[in-house]
């Protein structure tokens, strides 16, 4: 608007001047004139001169700016009645004139200064997408997401550089994440996919990347860390009080059998508090292409007894039998899920720091299941049908708690950790078996399982100079798992009992660990070179006992047990190791590592005093040119010598520890021998491309081997034991994404073969297995919102062995393809998947499994608050049939086809707050 | 009357600056975004510094050091990319007065100092259009104008009337805050302005390098190509999206072209 000083002062100048001057002026349809400093009296440079059409702010007929002598020249003025000329610049005021048609002379015009600075201003809005500075590496959000993302994990895979396998897991340029932190502070730790696939994406507003990661800021002088981390910076509207979605549902399925649901998602950050809650709990199950646990929660769950399918199928349905079309099939599975987890970190005072975690897994359920087999032996050919009831729960508890300390300086910092972690699970099943049509069995399988483990850890960290780090660390564990198998003919089929027998084993299977462990360790920095010199002592005490009973219950009703087993054992380990590595770092992502790992392990026990040494050497290359490419070159040597150990050491089953240095059970040797290693890594950043070559020369190694996975066949239930073998295998993988098609492109394949002599019935025999696979996936966007992936994989093996002279050669293959189509928009998500997958083989399982699952969800908003429902339809078909060899008798057995036939169900929700 | 003219072209002989406010530096924030062929070395963070008839350009994210990609290919006929890093970000520098433009190139240097050019400013041939939009609370005016074999839509506020803007883009009767190349190569977004308040700072054109002009980089470019010719090999122009003026660097190709023709004559 104009303002009537602007116009009314220096108009009567202008025209004042224009009375007494000759020469300069409008001239036809140019215009000129002069600008002057009112003050100094002296011309002006470089204002701008614009000349507008009809009225201000109108179009713009011509534009220029004053040169030295102030001086300027507008034209386009010719045929207007009326044009406008506006005066600028910097530090003056602003003077805009009209300009009528005939007027003549040199406009001579006179600027005031102003006193009103020029208004500065940041634009927010406008940061940088990516912005690179030292190791962190900043994702404005903004610029990559478009609304269709639902978790924080839809957002990592939009992100340059960063990936997302199939079970959560997250790499950075091809190296995995150490974890992912909250504002910078670590509430996961390696269970971080229950983070990435729970926290909802609208909650997260940049994504940073720590390279060269070090949580621990004392050794922030001399760490030799080249590990990354995540960090989500949550959205400023976050972070008052309590923020997150309840999002409790409903529904029924076709049968009228009862679901419900409730999800949460609940976020407490203030400046000295972070909490978070996650929970899912329900019976609303999911279709057999997808665990429920693993798409939650990712790999971060790993007990095998959470996992497993949860399929509703209605009661009584007929379908087509192979073999006695009158039989009723059914399989129902009504499986409730309750898992919840807190994780929480409070600072008390400048230098404490109190983390409380807490997680609750609950699984109760029942499934009812029949298959039916045929198999022959000799000219006859049986039919068998087994009617199961299997009653299953499953229970996991875990809480730990840290409390650490950080000096002033920086220069000291305590950590304290104390977990405790107990599981249960259990399975009874009740089995009918039919034989013939006539002949009826009952019988039944009880098992229970349980699990209780606790662990302390006092860690101390303190700068001794400038460049020099000491560290000392106590660890104490206890684990306890008791185990439980009462079953009663459930293996053999009633032709096998021509006599009538029956037989019925009580299993207890017990184990015992202790172990406490004491470490220091020295860090050293001089310029480029770093130095770190471990020492551990760890002392173990496993006991583990084995009571079987054997009870034979002849027809005629006597009974005869036999004990099998009833064995004690006491396993004492002590373990003194050094550990020392050295770093010279090129550049800032660049370097050559060499690593120096001689460990001797003695077990002992009332029998034995057996010693053995595992020297390892390993020497790692890592080139990285900015931005470009990046090369890692490992190369290493490994060497077992021990007399082996027949020690079993159990891996904790049921969770993944908070923290990478802490595993509160000890996983004893199983093998012995060298291997050679060698691996490389070529990522290309620019173009999103990544390739890896592993290769491994092993020689003069005895192992352990299952004997199915071995064999890939039920040959016996002891384990294989496969002596002086030599393995060598090779594998790579490459990806890249297409940008054309913007698709992502995964490649991998390996082989590998070993011969060696394996020990089968009790005898030595020479043995050679090869296998090898090919796996390739398409990701690709197709359109706004819709992704399609589609992931093929092909397995093969061979065994050969030659026992007692017979030369017995087995092979098989196995091809799953899987299909998934997702489309998500604002409001909108809709999931397709399909699984098709073939196994045959010589002598072994030959299967045919055919599943899809739909699932639609839609969201809206009413009143603020946010309600959804969705529909899920699934169908599965699955047949199979396996032989099984038995000391020289065979017999085949095959299963009738299984079928599922569409099942759907509803769930409404809506969100709290 | 006389008078006056008198006093002015006095105080223009004695190269008196006649512009008020000169002393106050102005400095504003640019995102640079190009998917242009010589990669990202551009990107990131620019800043125009200006104050009175001057005004310097410079590329913060641009390499400050020489970093070398890779060959790929035959070995015996690699290609070598070499990202050229400048000390100075590649800076632009305008002396409105004297009508002067001088800036940096990285085309040609091989591994020694980039070579400083100077030039006209260039004259760009704005149409300006009634559209309008906010931009950080100053509102902006549409115009559009070939610069450098690209058209660019740019967005620029008479509430700072200054003739400057991002890169070599400038003669508009106020700041350009936004540029966008309609090929979609090059963008660059407003992010800040405001006022320097350190006395040391000056806007002087770059100094790192080699003070050289047009021709003596063509000369240095066609005897490379003879030496390269001399082992069997060849020398080819960049890729017309190579820089942010499209088709900058063509003395191969017209020298090329101009020695067939010699040849086609002579013939």
């Amino acid at each position: 608007m104009i303002k009537p000083e602007e116009i009314f002062i220096p108009l009567l100048t202008v025209l004042f001047l224009l009375l007494g001057t000759q020469g300069w002026g409008q001239t036809g349809d140019h215009i000129r004139g002069v600008v002057i400093d009112s003050n100094e009296q002296i011309p002006l440079q470089g204002a701008s001169v614009m000349l507008f059409a009809d009225t201000v702010n109108s179009e713009v007929i011509d534009f220029t700016f004053t040169n030295q002598m102030g001086e300027f020249e507008l034209k386009g003025a010719e045929g207007r009645d009326t044009s406008w000329i506006r005066f600028r610049h910097i530090g003056f005021q602003t003077i805009t004139i009209p300009i009528h048609r005939g007027l003549h002379g040199e406009l001579i015009i006179e600027m005031g200064r102003t006193v009103s600075p020029l208004r500065e201003v940041v634009i927010e809005s406008a940061r940088l997408p990516i912005l690179r500075k030292g190791d962190t590496t900043t994702y404005d959000l903004g610029s990559f997401i478009d609304s269709t993302e639902y978790t924080v994990e839809d957002i990592l895979k939009k992100l340059p550089g960063i990936e997302v396998s199939e079970d959560g897991k997250v790499t950075v340029y091809g190296k995995p994440i150490e974890g992912l932190l909250i504002e910078g502070d670590d509430l996961f730790g390696r269970t971080y996919t229950i983070g990435t696939r729970n926290i909802r994406a609208e909650y997260i507003s940049h994504v940073q990347i720590f390279e060269n990661y070090e949580e621990n800021p004392v050794l922030k002088n001399v760490s030799m860390s080249n590990s990354v981390a995540l960090n989500l910076i949550l959205d400023e509207n976050m972070g008052m009080e309590f923020q997150g979605t309840i999002e409790p549902g409903g529904g029924a399925g076709v049968k009228g059998e009862g679901k419900w649901q409730l999800n949460s998602n609940i976020f407490s950050i203030t400046g000295g508090h972070k909490m978070i809650y996650l929970g899912s709990n329900g019976n609303t199950g999911r279709g057999f292409t997808m665990n429920e646990m693993d798409l939650r929660y990712g790999g971060s769950i790993g007990n095998q007894g959470v996992r497993d399918n949860n399929i509703v199928v209605p009661r009584h349905q007929h379908f087509t039998r192979l073999v006695n079309p009158e039989l009723p099939v059914w399989y129902v599975d009504n499986s409730r899920r309750l898992f919840n987890t807190v994780r929480s970190i409070t600072r008390l005072g400048e230098q404490w720091r109190l983390s409380v975690n807490g997680l609750l897994h609950n699984k109760k359920g029942q499934q009812f299941r029949t298959n039916e087999r045929n198999f022959s032996l000799r000219d006859d050919t049986y039919f068998l049908q087994t009617e199961q009831d299997h009653k299953h729960f499953n229970w996991i508890g875990d809480t730990d708690v840290h409390l650490d300390f950080m000096s002033n300086n920086q220069k000291t910092r305590l950590e304290s950790y104390f977990k405790w972690a107990s599981t249960s699970s259990g399975n009874n099943i009740g089995l009918r078996q039919f034989e013939n049509n006539s002949a009826m069995e009952l019988s039944s399988i009880i098992e229970s399982e349980k699990s209780s483990e606790y662990f302390g850890s006092i860690l101390l960290t303190s700068q001794a100079g400038e460049n020099q780090v000491f560290q000392f660390q106590l660890k104490w564990s206890r684990y306890i798992r008791p185990q439980h198998l009462q079953g009663r003919n459930f293996d053999f089929p009633l032709y096998f009992n021509q006599q009538g027998n029956f037989s019925t084993l009580h299993q207890s299977l017990d184990y015992y660990q202790r172990r406490i462990e004491a470490s220091s360790k020295y860090l050293y920095q001089l310029g480029k070179i770093g130095l770190r010199v471990n020492l551990k002592f760890e002392q173990i005490q496993s006991e583990f006992s084995n009571k079987s009973h054997l009870t034979d219950e002849i027809q005629s009703g006597n009974i005869d047990s036999i004990r099998l087993r009833n064995t004690n054992e006491t396993v004492n380990t002590r373990i003194l190791g050094l550990n020392v590595d050295t770093r010279l770092k090129l550049t800032s992502k660049s370097h050559i590592q060499l690593n120096f790992k001689p460990e001797i392990v003695k077990h002992q026990n009332r029998d034995t005093d057996r010693k053995s040494v595992k020297p390892s050497y390993q020497a790692i290359a890592s080139f990285q040119k900015e931005l470009t490419t990046r090369w890692e070159l490992n190369l290493g040597f490994n060497s077992t010598k021990q007399p082996l150990s027949a020690y079993m050491h159990f891996l904790s089953p049921f969770f993944s520890s908070l923290y990478s240095d802490v595993n509160p059970s000890y996983q004893g040797y199983q093998f012995e021998g060298q291997s050679l290693n060698f691996s490389m890594i070529y990522r290309n950043v620019l173009q999103s491309s990544s390739g890896q070559f592993r290769a491994t020369y092993a020689f003069g190694e005895s192992r352990w081997s299952n004997a199915y996975d071995f064999f890939r066949t039920i040959v016996s239930s002891d384990p294989i034991y496969i002596k002086n073998s030599t393995r060598w295998s090779f594998g790579g993988s490459y990806q890249w994404f297409y940008t054309p098609i913007k698709t992502n492109i995964r490649l991998n394949s390996g082989y590998a073969e070993s011969r060696g002599q394996s020990v089968i019935i009790g005898e030595l025999s020479p043995t050679k297995h090869q296998n090898f696979h090919l796996r390739l996936l398409f990701e690709s966007r197709l359109a706004h919102g819709l992704t399609g992936r589609l992931a093929n994989t092909f397995r093969h093996f061979k065994v050969h062995t030659d026992v007692s002279g017979f030369n017995r050669r087995s092979s098989g293959k196995s091809n799953r393809t899987d299909l998934s189509l997702t489309y998500s928009e604002r409001g909108w998500r809709m999931v397709l998947t399909g699984t098709y997958h073939t196994a045959t083989g010589s002598g072994l399982t030959s299967s045919r499994l055919f599943g899809s699952h739909f699932k639609i969800n839609r969201q809206i908003t009413i009143a603020k608050k946010d309600f959804s429902m969705s529909l899920n339809v699934t169908n599965l078909t699955n047949s199979s049939s396996f032989d099984i060899i038995s000391t020289g008798t065979e017999f085949y057995s095959r299963t009738g086809t299984r079928a599922v036939p569409l099942f759907i169900y509803l769930t409404a929700s809506f969100t709290i707050f | 009357m006389l008078s006056h003219s008198l006093f002015f072209l006095i105080a223009s002989l004695l190269g008196i600056s006649l512009l008020a406010q000169e002393s106050i530096i102005y400095q504003v924030e640019y995102r640079c975004e190009t998917k242009i062929r010589k990669g990202k070395s551009h990107d990131g963070v620019n800043t125009l510094y200006f104050s009175g008839d001057r005004s310097l350009y410079i590329h913060n994210d641009f390499p400050k050091e020489t970093k070398f990609i890779g060959g790929k290919g035959d070995p015996n006929r690699q290609t070598f990319h070499v990202i050229k890093g400048d000390s100075e970000g590649i800076p632009v520098f305008m002396n409105l007065s004297t009508d002067s433009m001088i800036y940096k190139t990285v085309y040609g240097s091989g591994s020694g100092p980039n070579f400083i050019l100077s030039t006209q400013i260039p004259q760009i041939n704005w149409e300006i259009y009634p559209s309008e939009k906010d931009i950080g609370g100053y509102p902006a005016r549409l115009a559009v104008g070939e610069f450098g074999g690209r058209t660019y839509e740019a967005w620029f506020t008479e509430g700072i009337p200054v003739p400057y803007g991002p890169f070599m883009l400038n003669g508009l009767p106020g700041l350009i805050l936004e540029a966008f190349s309609r090929d979609e190569k090059v963008h660059y977004w407003f992010m800040s302005f405001k006022q320097i308040t350190d006395p040391e700072f000056d806007i002087a054109p770059p100094t790192d390098g080699i003070k050289v002009t047009m021709e003596q980089i063509e000369e240095i470019r066609i005897k490379s190509l003879y030496q390269a010719e001399a082992r069997g090999a060849t020398h080819n122009d960049p890729h017309p999206d190579w820089e942010i003026e499209k088709s900058k660097w063509t003395i191969f190709g017209d020298y090329k072209k101009n020695r067939r023709e010699k040849r086609n004559q002579r013939r």
